[in-house]
């Protein structure tokens, strides 16, 4: 029913044709008993329609976004994955030993040499021999600058006099053999055969002494002082250095045919 | 709605809803902010919305801005408007049409205009108004009858 609640509806619908021939005339007569109503639907039959006007925004580039096609995103996952791998599998490979570390391992080994000679010292169940070895290499070693040719003579002299105190004493027992890890065997013949390439044979003395600190095998050290002789020949003086580093290392046994090579050599 | 999707939405829409906020309301810095507002949220809502309804989703938030900041300064608002229909038509005395209707909208309630604007020019349906302003479309109907006699007696006042 068509009251003044909701007259404008049934006006509008009226207009724009939307009502059946009933509700048209009951439209009608509402409109005859309301004058001032009816006023409002010819002005609504009247009004004009609004015209399209063109008014363009006026930057529409600062709305779009930058679509970044999804073969880059995988592009850019993929570069990423490969070189955070690449790195994973470079430092923490398991035969990987960065640079400063050897620098570092050579230093531990020289401050490891005074606090073995003091172990030494303090145990009175260590051979005199043993002391004295390690005490002159001790010596030596703190004693040689770089490249001092008088320095090594004086280390070698120092080496031969006491392995000559250990050889009367006849305290050296027997090796007692190990099995060799066929792989750390490999490793550290590489490594010694990188070392002995190098022109001053101290540096051999002290890689070679560095591997068996690293692998802490008398049975491979062995193997390690048998390739250094075979390689250089002219400096078994200074393998014969190692073997008393040997004992200042590890306080462990040491080959009695060390020994005698040595003393055929010197 | 993809990402390319919606950079053509702007190359197609930005102009109408600039246009709708445009005849809704006098000022043109709120209205581009309106419009940057609205395609900002549809960017947002991309994913929600399907390509087709990209411009309703336009005009619909275009709309909720403007009657927001509508509410806040009806009053100045409706004086700002009146100033303006005294500065366009009276220097001039030759009766332009379209400038009076231009003005004449402007005093009309924003929900009338945007209902009128949205019918003449944009061309939708009562439904689709009713969607886009969040009414009944009874309610659609009812402004539209208002705003077309409304109209119509400004202009005929005008006139004498």
């Amino acid at each position: 029913m068509i009251t003044i609640d909701n007259y404008e509806l049934y006006f509008f619908q009226y207009q724009e044709g939307m009502l059946d021939p009933e509700t048209r005339r009951e439209v009608e007569s509402f409109a005859q008993l309301h004058p001032s109503l009816s006023e409002e639907l010819s002005l609504y039959a009247q009004a004009p329609f609004i015209e399209p006007e063109e008014i363009p925004y006026p930057d529409k580039d600062k709305l779009k976004h930058k679509i970044v096609p999804l073969y880059y995103w995988l592009f850019a996952v993929a570069s990423v994955v490969l070189l955070a791998t690449s790195v994973f599998i470079y430092f923490f490979s398991p035969h990987f030993v960065p640079q400063s570390s050897r620098v570092i391992a050579e230093n531990n080994s020289i401050q490891s040499h005074s606090i073995s000679a003091k172990t030494l010292c303090a145990n009175e169940s260590t051979s005199i021999t043993g002391l004295s070895i390690a005490s002159n290499q001790l010596r030596a070693k703190e004693a040689r600058p770089a490249n001092d040719v008088i320095a090594d003579s004086r280390i070698e002299e120092s080496v031969a006099d006491s392995i000559s105190v250990a050889e009367s004493h006849q305290e050296l027992p027997e090796v007692m053999p190990s099995s060799i890890d066929q792989e750390s065997l490999c490793i550290a013949e590489n490594e010694l055969l990188e070392y002995l390439s190098e022109p001053d044979s101290l540096i051999i003395v002290d890689s070679v002494t560095t591997i068996f600190h690293d692998y802490s095998d008398v049975t491979l050290a062995d193997f390690i002082i048998d390739k250094a002789i075979e390689r250089y020949p002219l400096e078994v003086s200074k393998i014969a250095l190692f073997a008393c580093r040997l004992v200042n290392l590890s306080n462990r046994i040491i080959n009695n045919r060390f020994v005698s090579i040595v003393l055929s050599n010197i | 709605m993809s990402g390319e999707e919606y950079n053509h939405n702007v190359d197609e829409w930005a102009d109408s809803a600039y246009r709708f906020a445009r005849r809704c309301c006098s000022d043109d810095d709120r209205c581009k902010d309106a419009v940057q507002d609205a395609f900002a949220n549809l960017w947002e809502h991309r994913k929600e919305v399907s390509t087709s309804k990209g411009k309703q989703w336009l005009l619909s938030v275009v709309h909720n801005n403007l009657m927001s900041q509508y509410r806040h300064d009806r009053v100045s608002e409706k004086i700002h408007a009146k100033q303006s229909l005294v500065s366009v038509v009276e220097p001039d005395l030759t009766f332009d049409i379209h400038d009076a209707i231009r003005s004449a909208l402007q005093l009309l309630p924003p929900i009338q205009r945007e209902c009128i604007q949205l019918r003449d020019v944009e061309g939708y349906h009562y439904k689709e108004i009713a969607e886009i302003l969040n009414i009944s479309d009874q309610q659609v109907q009812v402004y539209i009858f208002r705003a077309r006699v409304a109209l119509q007696k400004l202009l005929n006042e005008y006139r004498k």
